[in-house]
């Protein structure tokens, strides 16, 4: 058990860093001149199908996979490369490049092995047209003379030219204004079955016709006095037998309610008590936050949806409740819950780059180990961010990637604040140099990005569009994932390297 | 040669061949299935009123015993019954120092069947004061667990554990494991137990629990629904005797065609289980409390058909590993996961309340 424990930990060692070194290097493909070469000798792989859909329009996801097998067995962990490109001169459009689920050190000669299927995305400016899918497997390697070489591995299927397995028709598509959704009344208490859908641990929920935030009924919930944690009145097994429109608030922008106590003797309706909201995805992801004890009747609480995103999936909701940490001995604690909704801005969901690299002020070109160095960032919006970004600084020496720096700031003003048309200015920043830093050229990457959980059965992708023009798509990585926010200016700044410094012998 | 010799020796060969394996390959192991199932037969007829599972007089009894940082051995101090008692020496330790017994094939301390009975008892003498609780933990054979927490008293103790509360837990048809243990003990702790034993202290019933509790008095839902569109549903139901634990509605709408398969297995499937609006320890016996009403979503990707719904009470708080063959009688139904509570309607069908047709 022992043994198998170890080859296990071993196994996903390896698959890990060879994960870690594919990203790597698709991330910085382009700050090195990357050369592809096809390995001289005998083939050993032989393509067998592709699965893909004949046509596509743009901006949409699809599938991709493909079924190929081996002749001779295979030493190296190996990545696919998966390319659509230009048919006239096979010019790379959109890099797709993944690792097989089946490690290729595993595969078994003569077994049909399938490579995916993994998702795709058509870009939304990507010109209608019929394109080539090129497709095979490849490895690495680092030389100092000519950077970071690709190595494809050629196929024994002779009518395979370049590469080219198939051929996929892009479509247009007219981007769809978005409409403003309807709320989406999820409980306004005004009904039987709309009060019995709720349920309540530890204390007791009931119309109630006195005190009252709209329609003819509120909720009244009565904490039970000395309960520990956590009385609560929930929305659970809901979730699971209603429509689906009531578990997917993807489209929506605010959860609002409205949540108050008992009038008071100046005919104030403040909420009381410690109330906390908790949402819950069918993954038990949570999402918790106090609602203020300022809380009246005629002022909804509001929640904006991105930042409850952030915690659960919003696509897979599970859990709505209101629950307390505790009830002292002495009283039982009674709230009104009114009007739960979910509201859409009619906010047009940004799919393209907005955010501009405006540029990078650094206090020095060369410096020895040691010292400090002042980076200054601007940018500039076209959208306004609808989430509060981080900002991350990495900093590396460009020929091999060693000498790694990083530093993750969050930005003064927040995201949130950003207005658009104005350059706004992040820094400067000190960022120290160790003194066993190694001498050469560096880069400096900036940008800005959000971690997110994410679940299993997460069904996106990420692309950003990289300096010579490709668009890059990247699968997530289980269970945080990094967004980065692509640059407008792509052409300069398309892998969010930004400018560079030379560390100098002292 | 006579048909009649052929005969009989065809008969002696197979009489003798079955004797050689009984007798020659797995003597104990026969023997003691052979006295297993005789038993069963004697105490489906005659329940006796009480029924000593172990009491240290014989060498057998201590071989019944596992431990696990501890000792047990044959002692003549402070008996409960007869001569001996049995001494168990708890070891200090990081983990669990335990006492435990279990048999998979013939059931606790080779009484697999404790539903005749209403009491579990033994007794422990303790010469110490402890701080630590007596963890006692009993099993079913899927796996359903009971585990109470004893602190011991200086002197005698006497456990006594009710099986009508605990049969509601734990199937007492399939009883196969009983652990006795501390956790973290930090000294070194003598406990002499003894006279581990069921009793039926005054049983009326053949069994314990063996009256179906729940009755369904009425459902309302449509017999047609739509595909994309809701149904609204609700079922009345009332008790015969108090419930003294909080039991879980469950709610399964499903294709009648896999009704049959576990319902994570079926693919046309909502589960609407939910805690009842009043916790079923408060129900008062032949009142009728209402299930729902709840709107139920028939979703678009159903396929047209015959649909059945099921409703019932289940205890939340015991689940079983895997689906145990068990009793078809008595208030609890063991034959899935969570512990059911039998309907009194003798029309109820693996409780399919009703019938939907969903169309398009």
């Amino acid at each position: 058990m022992t043994i198998n424990l170890c080859n296990d930990i071993l196994f996903l060692m390896k698959r890990v860093t060879f994960l870690l070194f594919l990203i790597f290097y698709i991330f910085c493909i382009s700050s090195l001149e990357a050369k592809s070469i096809v390995r001289q000798g005998e083939p050993i792989i032989s393509f067998d199908k592709l699965y893909i859909p004949e046509s596509i329009k743009q901006g949409e996801f699809f599938k991709i996979s493909a079924e190929m097998k081996i002749t001779k067995n295979i030493w190296e962990d190996m990545g696919v490369f998966l390319h659509i490109c230009r048919p006239e001169d096979n010019k790379i459009l959109i890099n797709n490049d993944f690792v097989p689920n089946i490690p290729t050190t595993q595969w078994t000669v003569g077994e049909i092995i399938r490579v995916g299927p993994i998702n795709s995305y058509i870009p939304q400016d990507l010109p209608p047209g019929l394109y080539n899918v090129c497709m095979g497997l490849f490895s690495t390697k680092v030389t100092a003379e000519e950077g970071v070489l690709y190595i494809r591995e050629p196929y024994t299927n002779k009518e395979i030219k370049d590469f080219v397995v198939g051929k996929i028709k892009v479509e247009s598509s007219l981007p769809q204004p978005v409409p403003k959704k309807e709320d989406l009344l999820i409980s306004s208490f005004e009904t039987i079955v709309d009060l019995k859908k709720w349920q309540a641990v530890n204390c007791f929920i009931e119309q109630n016709s006195e005190n009252v935030a709209e329609g003819s009924y509120s909720a009244k919930v009565t904490y039970l006095k000395g309960k520990g944690c956590c009385p609560s009145v929930l929305l659970e097994s809901f979730f699971r037998y209603s429509d689906p429109r009531y578990s997917d608030w993807t489209e929506y922008d605010i959860l609002q309610f409205q949540i108050y106590g008992a009038k008071d003797a100046e005919g104030h309706t403040y909420l009381k008590y410690p109330v906390y909201l908790q949402v819950k995805d069918k993954s038990e992801r949570r999402f918790q936050w106090p609602i203020a004890t300022t809380q009246e009747k005629d002022n909804p609480v509001k929640f904006i949806l991105s930042n409850i995103g952030k915690e659960v999936d919003l696509s897979d909701i599970g859990n709505l409740s209101f629950f307390v940490s505790g009830t002292p001995a002495e009283e039982d604690w009674t709230i009104y819950l009114d009007n739960i909704r979910l509201i859409s801005l009619g906010l047009e969901r940004i799919r393209e780059p907005f955010v501009r690299f405006e540029g990078l002020k650094i206090s020095k070109d060369r410096i020895k180990p040691g010292e400090e160095i002042e980076i200054t960032a601007s940018f500039s919006i076209s959208h306004e961010f609808s989430e509060d970004y981080n900002l991350y600084i990495h900093i590396y020496r460009t020929l091999d990637k060693v000498g790694w720096i990083n530093a993750d700031i969050f930005p003064s003003p927040p995201t949130t604040q950003w207005k658009k048309a104005e350059i706004i200015t992040q820094g400067p920043f000190s960022i120290y140099i160790p003194p066993d830093t190694p001498p050469g050229k560096y880069s400096i990457e900036i940008g800005l990005f959000l971690a997110r959980q994410v679940s299993v059965d997460t069904n996106y992708i990420k692309y950003h569009r990289g300096k010579d023009g490709v668009y890059y798509i990247q699968q997530p990585s289980y269970p945080i994932d990094y967004f980065k926010q692509p640059y407008v200016n792509y052409e300069e700044y398309g892998d969010w390297v930004v400018g560079s410094f030379e560390v100098i012998t002292p | 040669m006579n048909p009649r010799y052929k005969l009989l020796i065809v008969i002696w060969f197979i009489f003798s061949s079955a004797l050689l394996f009984v007798f020659t390959l797995k003597p104990t192991g026969t023997y003691n299935t052979i006295k297993f199932v005789f038993k069963k037969m004697v105490m489906n007829i005659y329940p006796p009123d009480d029924l000593i599972l172990c009491d240290f007089e014989k060498k057998l009894d201590f071989l019944k015993w596992r431990c696990i940082n501890s000792f047990l051995e044959p002692s003549d101090k402070h008996p409960f019954c007869a001569v001996n008692s049995a001494r168990v020496v708890y070891y200090p330790t990081t983990g669990i120092s335990a006492l435990l017994t279990e048999d998979y094939n013939l059931g606790l301390l080779q009484v697999k069947d404790w539903s005749f009975f209403r009491f579990f008892k033994f007794e422990i003498f303790n010469g110490e004061n402890l701080s630590s609780p007596l963890h006692i933990k009993i099993k079913d054979s899927a796996g359903r667990t009971v585990e109470r927490k004893v602190i011991l008293q200086k002197g005698n103790n006497k456990i006594v554990f009710n099986l009508e509360d605990i049969g509601q837990d734990i199937d007492l048809a399939n009883v196969i494991y009983l652990n006795l243990f501390f956790i973290n003990p930090d000294k070194e702790i003598t406990l002499y137990i003894d006279n581990f034993r069921l009793e039926r202290g005054g049983l009326k019933e053949k069994r314990v629990l063996d009256k179906e509790t729940l009755n369904l008095v009425k459902v309302i839902c449509p017999r047609q629904a739509k595909r994309g569109e809701e149904i609204t549903l609700s079922a009345f139901l009332s008790v015969n005797m108090p419930l003294k634990k909080d039991y879980r509605v469950f709610i399964h709408f499903s294709s009648i065609e896999e009704i049959k398969k576990k319902p994570e297995q079926r693919r046309w499937y909502i589960n609407a289980d939910h805690q009842p609006w009043i916790e079923t320890s408060k129900w008062q016996v032949n009142v009728h409390y209402e299930i729902g009403p709840l709107n139920i979503y028939i979703p678009k990707s159903f396929p047209v058909g015959e649909y059945v719904l099921q409703i019932g009470l289940y205890n939340p708080n015991s689940y079983g590993s895997y689906y145990s063959y068990s009793s078809n009688r008595g208030m609890m139904d063991f034959r899935r996961g969570f512990p059911r509570l039998r309907y009194v309607n003798p029309e109820l069908d693996n409780y399919i309340v009703a019938k939907i047709r969903v169309l398009n």
